[in-house]
């Protein structure tokens, strides 16, 4: 944003209380004064003059009657100039006070800088968080040697927002030990006056401490209650494999028959735990992600080989047509769930022999990914659901009973965080194509 | 010679299943069911590679892995942590306190892991 200041018209320097109180030109005392005192002496001249050539009486009353006239309006106009001054200045009062009051009572710390970043004001919360008297840093250098004295505000004054020129509103997170543990979210936005000239910045210091507890809480609970679910289920699950194996004894083919049956149920269950734990973790929100230089196509190679085995039992052709794309900036392990999701759905919504085409390319320093199956498609009314949580469409539940309803939901949230797209075209019976764009953020 | 595996781990159901299958694949199965246990265990012989959970009843599996890295006379032996622990911090925790690796015990079959434990001790026997 850039600084406007309104050119000051001459006037403003000539009648700077003009200026200051926001007052027009033929408001402004001063130039009222000029004015009456310039018509005075025009007037009295032009009388002499008149008077030397017009002799008659009616004359000078006349321009006596002028003279009065013109004296008691400009007198008029000037108290009413000087009126809307005290007016202008009282109302000024009673707002610094308002706001006085404000700030002052404000369960937010406020922090002031002016545009030489010079604290100019702190506010009692902010006192009590920082732990400092405002007596002792009112009109303090923050690019000075004595802020070395304040730690904590030190911390928080060591970033300005933007350069001099693109001024705008940052927000961080910052830890203060003392003289008690707070986690304070600062927002710093810069400030101008009425005529948009900046005139410094603005700090609000919030305490989020609680929320954080609560945050933190709410992610152990997560963890031991994923825990305390997995554990009976990887017993079942390892369990049953020594028993399909037949490490204890063998088996009949009717027993083989159940024992396969249990083990693709606990598979499931144990899938819905992880969808449970993921979409867990990303409402967190906060949660960010760990990117790293990423092979794309790999990562969908990869989730191509763990469908092989259910695509070869269909006798569905899949085939992938990629374009070399150099590595990108992504979360791996989140984007291997958005593929798997959508080459695990497509295999899973086509019927036998049917085909899925996947196609991944680089285009304007973006990754482009596509998934196109010729199968069950997605009926026009439940289109615009397929993203929500635990939504299935109908024809999807007739044809497999399992699915969670979280794994598009989950794609989207990862996809969306990655400032990507996700977006797909389908038709019932005919098919389904999802579209995913990322950006490589590598220039 | 048969490879000793040391495991501490209390659910009694994986155990069997472990032990099970790791007979099977010629290792010597030592069991402890909790941490304390694990490390009298170990005083007693050092094996060739060991198993450990993190949830156990009395000290928990990182406390136990810090005390085997702390002696020298155990500090060698591979570590792998299996665990239904999946959370970031608990899995960076495990590795910075030196565990050669760190399995969630859900996201692999029991043949994959009996794979990993064999690489492990073939990578260290070299």
């Amino acid at each position: 944003m850039k600084n406007k200041t309104n050119k000051k018209p001459l006037y403003c320097t000539i009648f700077p209380e003009c200026y200051k109180n926001n007052l027009k030109l033929w408001e402004c005392p001063s130039f009222l004064f000029l004015v009456t005192g310039v018509i005075t002496i025009i007037v009295m001249i032009a009388t002499y003059i008149l008077t030397n050539i017009y002799t008659s009486p009616e004359f000078v009353v006349f321009s006596v009657i002028a003279i009065t006239i013109i004296l008691i309006i400009a007198g008029y106009l000037i108290t009413q100039g000087v009126g809307r001054i005290t007016e202008a200045k009282l109302t000024a009062e009673r707002e610094k006070k308002k706001t006085e009051s404000i700030v002052m009572n404000l369960s937010d710390g406020l922090l002031m800088l002016d545009n030489a970043y010079n604290i100019i004001l702190l506010n009692p919360c902010a006192e009590k968080y920082l732990g400092i008297d405002k007596k002792q840093i009112i009109g303090l250098k923050t690019f000075g040697k004595e802020i070395n004295k304040f730690p904590n505000l030190k911390k928080i004054i060591n970033k300005i927002p933007g350069s001099p020129t693109d001024l705008k509103t940052i927000e961080e997170n910052i830890l203060i030990e003392s003289p008690e543990k707070r986690y304070l979210r600062i927002t710093t936005s810069p400030v101008y006056d009425n005529r948009r000239t900046f005139i410094g910045f603005v700090k609000v210091l919030h305490d989020f401490t609680k929320e954080k507890e609560i945050e933190n809480m709410k992610t152990e609970f997560v963890s031991l209650a994923s825990h305390q679910l997995r554990s009976p289920l990887s017993s079942l699950r390892w369990l049953l494999e020594i028993l399909l194996r037949g490490r204890i004894g063998a088996l009949s083919e009717e027993q083989t028959k159940v024992l396969t049956q249990m083990n693709e149920s606990n598979d499931r269950m144990i899938k819905t735990v992880q969808d449970l734990l993921n979409v867990s973790r990303i409402e967190e929100g906060r949660t960010g992600l760990e990117l790293s230089l990423t092979d794309f196509n790999q990562i969908v190679d990869n989730a191509i080989k763990d469908v092989n085995a259910q695509a070869q039992k269909k006798q569905i052709k899949i085939n992938f047509e990629k374009q070399d794309i150099k590595k990108a900036m992504l979360d791996p392990e989140k984007i291997k769930i958005v593929v798997q999701n959508l080459i695990d759905n497509a295999v899973k919504y086509t019927k036998e022999k049917g085909e899925i085409k996947i196609n991944s390319e680089l285009k304007d320093n973006k990754i482009f990914f596509s998934v196109k199956d010729n199968g069950i498609g997605i009926p026009e009314v439940e289109q615009e659901k397929i993203f929500t949580k635990f939504h299935r469409s109908k024809n999807a539940k007739l044809l497999s009973v399992h699915g969670t309803g979280l794994g598009l939901y989950i794609a989207k949230k990862i996809v969306e965080t990655h400032k990507g797209k996700i977006w797909f075209a389908s038709k019932q019976d005919q098919g389904t194509t999802f579209y995913i764009e990322l950006p490589t953020n590598i220039s | 010679m048969p490879t000793k595996i040391l495991i501490v781990e209390d659910e009694t159901a994986l155990l069997y299943a472990l032990k099970a299958e790791l007979s099977q694949n010629d290792f010597e199965v030592i069991e402890a069911i909790d941490g304390e246990k694990g490390l009298q265990a170990l005083e007693k012989q050092i094996p060739d590679i060991i198993i450990l959970d993190l949830l156990l009843p009395g000290i928990d599996g990182f406390e136990v892995l810090q005390r085997i890295k702390s002696k020298p006379e155990m500090k060698n032996i591979p570590v792998i942590i299996l665990t239904n622990l999946g959370d970031k911090e608990s899995v960076e925790k495990g590795k910075k306190l030196g565990a050669d690796d760190y399995l969630i015990k859900t996201d692999y079959s029991l043949e994959e892991v009996i794979n990993k434990l064999k690489s492990l001790v073939n990578k260290t026997k070299k």
